[in-house]
C-alpha cells in the first residue's frame, strides 16, 4: 500500500512468498522497471515482483537504499557534508561487503538485477564473476558454473583444430 | 494491486550468463570467443545480434578497441591478422599471399590481388562476421600501387556495427593521359554496384601507394599519403581531388615517413616520429579559407622507454586514436588519449600496416574456419550479373543448401535459435544469387519466417502469455529480441505471399504461408491482450 510518511512517497513491494517490503519510492525507483511502472501509474497500491524471493528481494533493497542518490534531505548522508570521493570510496567498500556471498545467491542477484533493471548491481553482480571466465581454461569456468560441455567430440576436435589460438 | 509485471524468463541461466558474459572487456576478445566454447547455450548466446546489439550498447562509452592489425610482411611465421590484444586471440583474415591489404574502416578492411594477376581485384571482408565480397577494379586502372579506402555510407551510423550495411570504396591510382601524368580517384557504391565518374588531376610524378595510409574526416573528405610524402585530398560530395601542403620541417625530417592521423578535433592530423618524439600537427583552417598545419602536441616516449630514435609511424588507428610506431625491432602501440604505450610485436618489418578496430564478439558457428587459403580465382569467375555485383566468396549455392539441411535438423533439435540463423544465411545467399524476389527464393523466405515465428512463440510461452505488458518497453529488458522477431517473421512471409503470388500453380505454398501469417497474427493479439 502506497503511504506517506514524513513527507516520502512508500512503495510497497511483493515477493511472490508473501513477504512484504514497504520502501522509499526513491529507492525502489532505483530499478528502471519499477520506475516506468511509478511513471506510468501502474504502481498506486502494491507492486508484485514474481520470481524474487524475499531473501534476494530484501537484499536488493538493502543495495538501492545505499545506492539511493543522497543529494537534499531524504538522503541518510547528505552529500554536501561528505566530499563525494569519500562518498564513492565508502560505496565502493560497502559493495566489496555486499558482494561477499554464495554463488547461488550471487547468480540470483544477477538475475533480480537484470529483471529489475538496476544497472549498478547488474554491474557489481556480474563483474565479479568476470574474473573467472576471463582468466580460467575453458574446464574450469565449466566446473565454476556447473556448465555441462555439451559439444560432441568431433565438434570439439573441429574447433580445436581451427581455433588453436584459443586453447594456448 | 497493481498489474504484475511480466515475470522474468523461464531459464534464469540464460539471463545470468547473458549478463555476465556482457561485461566481458572488449579489448580481450578472446574472453569471448572462449566463453562461446563453453556449451552451445554459451555460443548461442554470444552469437545472437541481441548479444552484439547490447554489448556495444552497454561498452558505448568508451571507444571501440584496436583488435590488431592487417599487413603485408613476407615472414611467413607471422599471421596474416595479428593480435594486439591482451590474451590470445585470431580473426580468418584473407591469405595475404593473394591478398594485399589497403585499408580497414567501419568494420570493413580491403584488400586488392596480387598484381602479379592478370586482373586485379578488390576483396572485401567484414572482420566481425568473416564475411567477403569481391569487387572488380575500376575499368581505367593499370597495374600500379594503386590506394583504396572503404568507409560506411549508411546516414546517421555512428560506424559501430555497420557491417553488412551499404559502403563506398574509394580508389586512386596514376596512369598516363595524353602524355602526361594523371592521379586518377573513382567512387564505387555498393547500393548500384557501380564505380561513379573518374576524376583526375595531372600532376608532375607518378604517384605511388606501396605504403599509403588514408583517413576519413567527417563524412565526406578522404585523405590519402603517397610513397613520396604526398597528401591528397579526395572529396567524396565534389569528386574533387587536390593536393595539401606537408606539415612544416620545424623538428627535421629526414629519413622518418610520417603518417596521416585524425587530430583531437577530429580534423586531419600528420604524426611524424623524430627522435625521441612523436610530433603530432592538425589541419586548421584561418580565416574559413586557407588551411595550415599548426602544431597539436609533442609526446615525449622517452617516458616509456629508453631513450632510442623512433622509426617510421607505420599506422593510424582510426576511431580508437592509437599510433603504431617502430622502434628498432619492436613495434609498439600508442594509445594517444591515455598516452599508454604498449609492445604488440618484436619483429624488425611491417610495412604496410593496417588496424582493425572494433567490437568483437563470436558471430555464429557458422563463422569461416580459421587457416583458409583462398585464391583469387574460383571467385573471380563467380563474379554476379554483369559483373557489376560483388559475390560473397563462401557462401555458394552449395553451402547454402548444407546449411538449410542443417536448419531444418535444429527444428527437430528444437534449437529454434539455430534454426533462425541457418535460414538467415541460406537468405542471404539466394537472395545475392537469385535476386529478392526470385521464386527461388520464396521457400527459404517461408522457412525463416516459420522459424522466427516459432521462435517468438516459444519466447511468449517462457516469459508467461504478456511478452511485453504496459510499462516493459526499456530496449534493455531482456526479451526485446522476442517481438522484432515476430516483426522480421511477418516481413519474411510476407516477402513470400507477394513472390508466390505470381505463380498461380503455387496453391498448397499460398496455403501455407497465409497460415503462417494469420498465426503471426494471433501471437501478436495474444501478446498484446
Amino acid at each position: 500500500m502506497a503511504t506517506r510518511e514524513a513527507g516520502k512517497k512508500m512503495i510497497m513491494l511483493k515477493s511472490p512468498d508473501g513477504m512484504e517490503f514497504e520502501v522509499e519510492e526513491a529507492v525502489a525507483m532505483e530499478s528502471q522497471t519499477i520506475r516506468k511502472m511509478i511513471e506510468d501509474d501502474c504502481a498506486d497500491t502494491a507492486i508484485l515482483i514474481p520470481n524474487i524471493n524475499s531473501k534476494i528481494l530484501s537484499r536488493v533493497i538493502e543495495y538501492c537504499n545505499k545506492h539511493v542518490p543522497t543529494t537534499g534531505a531524504t538522503g541518510a548522508a547528505a552529500s554536501d557534508t561528505v566530499a563525494p570521493a569519500a562518498l564513492a570510496e565508502d560505496l565502493k567498500i560497502w559493495d566489496a561487503e555486499f558482494i561477499k556471498v554464495n554463488r547461488a545467491t550471487r547468480f540470483n542477484l544477477i538475475q533480480a538485477a537484470s529483471y529489475l533493471n538496476i544497472k549498478g548491481l547488474l554491474d557489481l553482480t556480474s563483474q565479479t564473476t568476470i574474473d573467472t571466465i576471463s582468466d580460467n581454461s575453458l574446464e574450469e569456468i565449466r566446473s565454476f558454473l556447473s556448465t555441462k560441455n555439451d559439444y560432441l567430440p568431433e565438434e570439439e576436435q573441429t574447433i580445436r583444430r581451427e581455433n588453436q589460438w584459443a586453447f594456448q | 494491486m497493481a498489474a504484475p509485471p511480466p515475470p522474468p524468463p523461464a531459464l534464469p541461466d540464460d539471463v545470468v550468463v547473458e549478463e555476465i558474459l556482457l561485461r566481458l572487456p572488449p579489448d580481450d576478445p578472446g574472453c569471448l570467443f572462449r566463453a562461446s566454447l563453453v556449451c552451445k547455450a554459451w555460443r548461442n548466446a554470444v552469437s545472437h545480434p541481441r548479444f552484439r546489439r547490447r554489448y556495444i550498447g552497454l561498452h558505448r562509452h568508451r571507444a571501440p578497441p584496436v583488435l590488431g592489425f592487417l599487413h603485408d610482411w613476407e615472414d611467413g611465421g607471422i599471421p596474416d591478422f595479428f593480435p594486439t590484444t591482451a590474451s590470445p586471440f585470431s580473426l580468418a583474415a584473407p591469405d595475404r599471399r593473394f591478398w594485399r591489404p589497403v585499408d580497414c574502416r567501419h568494420g570493413r578492411a580491403l584488400f586488392l590481388s596480387d598484381r602479379r594477376q592478370e586482373t586485379q581485384e578488390l576483396l572485401l571482408w567484414e572482420p566481425i562476421t568473416g564475411a567477403r565480397r569481391g569487387i572488380p577494379v575500376p575499368a581505367a586502372f593499370r597495374c600500379q600501387w594503386p590506394a583504396a579506402a572503404v568507409f560506411c555510407t549508411a546516414d546517421w551510423c555512428d560506424h559501430r556495427d555497420c557491417a553488412g550495411g551499404p559502403f563506398g570504396v574509394v580508389f586512386l591510382f596514376a596512369g598516363e593521359q595524353d602524355r602526361h601524368v594523371v592521379t586518377s580517384a573513382c567512387l564505387y557504391s555498393s547500393e548500384t554496384g557501380t564505380w561513379g565518374k573518374l576524376n583526375s588531376r595531372q600532376d608532375e610524378f607518378t604517384m605511388e601507394f606501396q605504403n599509403h595510409s588514408s583517413v576519413l574526416v567527417g563524412r565526406s573528405l578522404l585523405y590519402f599519403l603517397s610513397d613520396g610524402g604526398t597528401i591528397l585530398e579526395y572529396n567524396l560530395d565534389s569528386g574533387v581531388l587536390a593536393v595539401l601542403d606537408r606539415p612544416p620541417d620545424d623538428y627535421g625530417r629526414g629519413r622518418q615517413r610520417f603518417n596521416l592521423m585524425l587530430a583531437e578535433d577530429g580534423g586531419l592530423g600528420v604524426a611524424e616520429a623524430i627522435d625521441f618524439q612523436l610530433i603530432l600537427w592538425k589541419r586548421e583552417a584561418s580565416d574559413g579559407t586557407d588551411a595550415r598545419w599548426v602544431l597539436s602536441r609533442i609526446v615525449d616516449m622517452d617516458s616509456f622507454f629508453d631513450p632510442v630514435t623512433l622509426a617510421p609511424v607505420l599506422g593510424f588507428a582510426e576511431g580508437a586514436n592509437a599510433i603504431f610506431v617502430k622502434i628498432i625491432y619492436s613495434l609498439f602501440m600508442v594509445e594517444l588519449q591515455s598516452e599508454q604505450a604498449k609492445i604488440v610485436c618484436s619483429s624488425p618489418g611491417f610495412c604496410n600496416l593496417i588496424p582493425v578496430v572494433g567490437f568483437y564478439t563470436p558471430h555464429s558457428r557458422l563463422q569461416v574456419p580459421g587457416g583458409e587459403h583462398h585464391s583469387p580465382a574460383p571467385w573471380l569467375k563467380q563474379l554476379g550479373r554483369g559483373g557489376q555485383q560483388g559475390v560473397w566468396e563462401e557462401k555458394s549455392l552449395e553451402w547454402a543448401q548444407v546449411l538449410f539441411d542443417e536448419g531444418c535438423m535444429a527444428i527437430n533439435e528444437k534449437d529454434l535459435a539455430y534454426t533462425a540463423d541457418c535460414f538467415r544465411h541460406v537468405l542471404e545467399i539466394r537472395v545475392r544469387h537469385y535476386g529478392g524476389l526470385a521464386p527461388e527464393c520464396a521457400n527459404t523466405f517461408y522457412h525463416y519466417g516459420g522459424a522466427l515465428l516459432c521462435k517468438a512463440r516459444e519466447a511468449a510461452n517462457r516469459s508467461g502469455t504478456n511478452l511485453r505488458g504496459k510499462g516493459q518497453t526499456d530496449g534493455n529488458m531482456t526479451g526485446d529480441g522476442d517481438d522484432s522477431d515476430l516483426d522480421l517473421a511477418w516481413k519474411m512471409l510476407n516477402t513470400a505471399r507477394v513472390i508466390v503470388a505470381k505463380s498461380p500453380e503455387k496453391t498448397m505454398e499460398k496455403v501455407n504461408i497465409l497460415n503462417a501469417l494469420a498465426e503471426i497474427s494471433m501471437t501478436r493479439d495474444k501478446t498484446s491482450a
